[in-house]
């Protein structure tokens, strides 16, 4: 089992990962990439093997130069072979997180056609860096809570080249799409699910308990490739100001974790992506705080879960 | 004017040669399977060596990175295709114009510097290369003790007591 974390490492906050929908922080996607090898650099130093990349890292098709982003791509054809050497040569596990941009449930043509672009995007650059399938981009239905979210995401996907397609996760949201819904949407176009435990949570269980719910999102898997899930604890707030339902928490509770471990599938190795505020310093309190507690027998709380 | 909270990666120049393709190419290169981590910087500033004779051992440079490539070493000199080194790997960092520091930053103790991450205002207020020494990863950790790699040693980062033999 991996821990994940990203995009920010607040143990080494000098490290950037630069906004590329900021005018000001506008760069080369070769920028983008050589900060992206910096922080895999500092993410192996810390025994980390699963990142998540900012979903702003790379430049995406606008209306004012529809072809920059193919361009750049082009132009980083080595740094992004050179880079994916790296990570397929250190077993780091990289995925992508974007929520706003892709959200093919939508029924606004913009939105979709937005998606669109952004999904073909990130499936040509985990293509570029020659990443296996368990390099995916993980997306919510998108569309508001509308039961037609669900058909218009089936129709649109449809649309997405195999490449891009066969990229895509999805995940279960914290209130309009439930685990149950993309379970469905799942069985329909062939993508599998990342389980959110938070969400799940917020959402009701749907009458499941924990242990069917893993279950059933690890099944929607391709035989060989590893199960992603996120795992999170609810912020309980900061000075006097109550949290909103489903915010993550700066720091993860080490015995909802230890639950959460305990009920998934015992034959199956999922890696597991930690959202939390505090990024990589919340993932390392988290070994420390289980380490401690596993069999002794047992040298660390990823080699226990292997 | 440079953005003085600007990330700058200090790197070698030791001969007249790649300096002047800095100036007038716009380009500096490292080898990939040596490249400092972190490498990515605003900024690169070059320490000149022993081979530049007045101006030696100091930091008297500096350009903005634009991008970065990957290519060969015999792609980014093709007039050396018979280079040992010909078919590996190096990250061109592609460059904005050569900028003189208002204050060169002289190295009065160390001679044997080979990267440096440091930041645009250390750099311009530094009276010693010791004064530019970051926190960050551990792009400087060769800068004072550690020996050449064995069969390694890119002519333009290897400290320079050992130029003769790596060239």
């Amino acid at each position: 089992m991996r821990l994940g974390t990203g995009p920010r490492l607040l143990s080494c906050p000098e490290l950037r990962t630069y906004d590329t929908r900021l005018p000001a922080q506008r760069r080369h996607l070769s920028v983008s990439l050589m900060c992206l090898r910096d922080l895999l650099a500092q993410e192996l130093r810390l025994g980390i093997h699963f990142y998540r990349m900012s979903s702003h890292l790379i430049p995406m098709p606008d209306a004012a130069d529809p072809t920059a982003a193919l361009r750049q791509m082009e132009e980083c054809r080595g740094l992004l072979r050179c880079l994916g050497e790296e990570v397929k040569r250190t077993d780091i596990r990289l995925t992508v997180h974007p929520m706003l941009q892709v959200q093919l449930g939508s029924r606004d043509p913009r939105l979709v056609r937005q998606g669109l672009a952004a999904a073909e995007t990130w499936a040509r650059v985990m293509e570029g860096m020659g990443l296996g399938p368990e390099a995916r981009v993980v997306v919510h239905v998108g569309g508001g809570a509308a039961p037609s979210a669900l058909d218009a995401f089936a129709e649109n996907s449809e649309l997405l080249s195999d490449q891009a397609r066969d990229r895509l996760a999805i995940e279960n949201d914290d209130r309009a799409h439930s685990l149950d819904d993309v379970l469905r949407l799942s069985a329909r176009v062939g993508m599998p699910v990342v389980f959110d435990y938070l969400h799940w949570r917020c959402t009701g269980r749907g009458g499941s308990g924990l242990e069917e719910a893993l279950a059933a999102a690890f099944e929607t898997w391709p035989d060989g490739v590893r199960p992603k899930v996120h795992f999170s604890s609810p912020s309980t707030g900061r000075a006097g100001r109550p949290p909103r339902l489903g915010e993550h928490g700066d720091y993860l509770d080490p015995f909802a974790f230890e639950d959460f471990l305990a009920a998934m599938p015992r034959r199956v190795v999922a890696d597991v992506m930690l959202e939390a505020k505090a990024k990589d310093l919340a993932l390392l309190k988290l070994r420390r705080d289980l380490d401690g507690r596993l069999d002794r027998r047992r040298t660390s709380l990823e080699a226990a879960y292997a | 004017m440079p953005d003085p909270e600007g990330s700058v990666l200090v790197a070698v120049i030791n001969s007249p040669t790649d300096l002047t393709r800095v100036r007038d190419e716009g380009w500096y290169r490292i080898p990939v399977a040596r490249a400092p981590k972190p490498l990515a910087s605003d900024y690169l500033a070059l320490y000149l060596t022993a081979a530049f004779g007045e101006e030696r051992w100091a930091v008297r440079h500096y350009a903005e990175v634009y991008r970065y490539q990957v290519m060969e070493r015999a792609e980014l000199l093709p007039s050396q295709p018979d280079h040992p080194r010909a078919r590996e790997l190096y990250y061109c960092l592609r460059l904005g114009p050569l900028q003189l520091l208002e204050r060169p930053v002289p190295s009065r103790s160390w001679k044997r510097v080979t990267f440096i991450r440091t930041s645009m205002d250390r750099l311009l207020v530094a009276s010693d290369l010791r004064g530019l020494r970051a926190t960050v990863g551990s792009a400087d950790s060769r800068s004072r003790t550690s020996p050449p790699e064995p069969g390694g040693g890119e002519h333009q980062w290897s400290p320079e007591e050992w130029r003769g033999v790596y060239a």
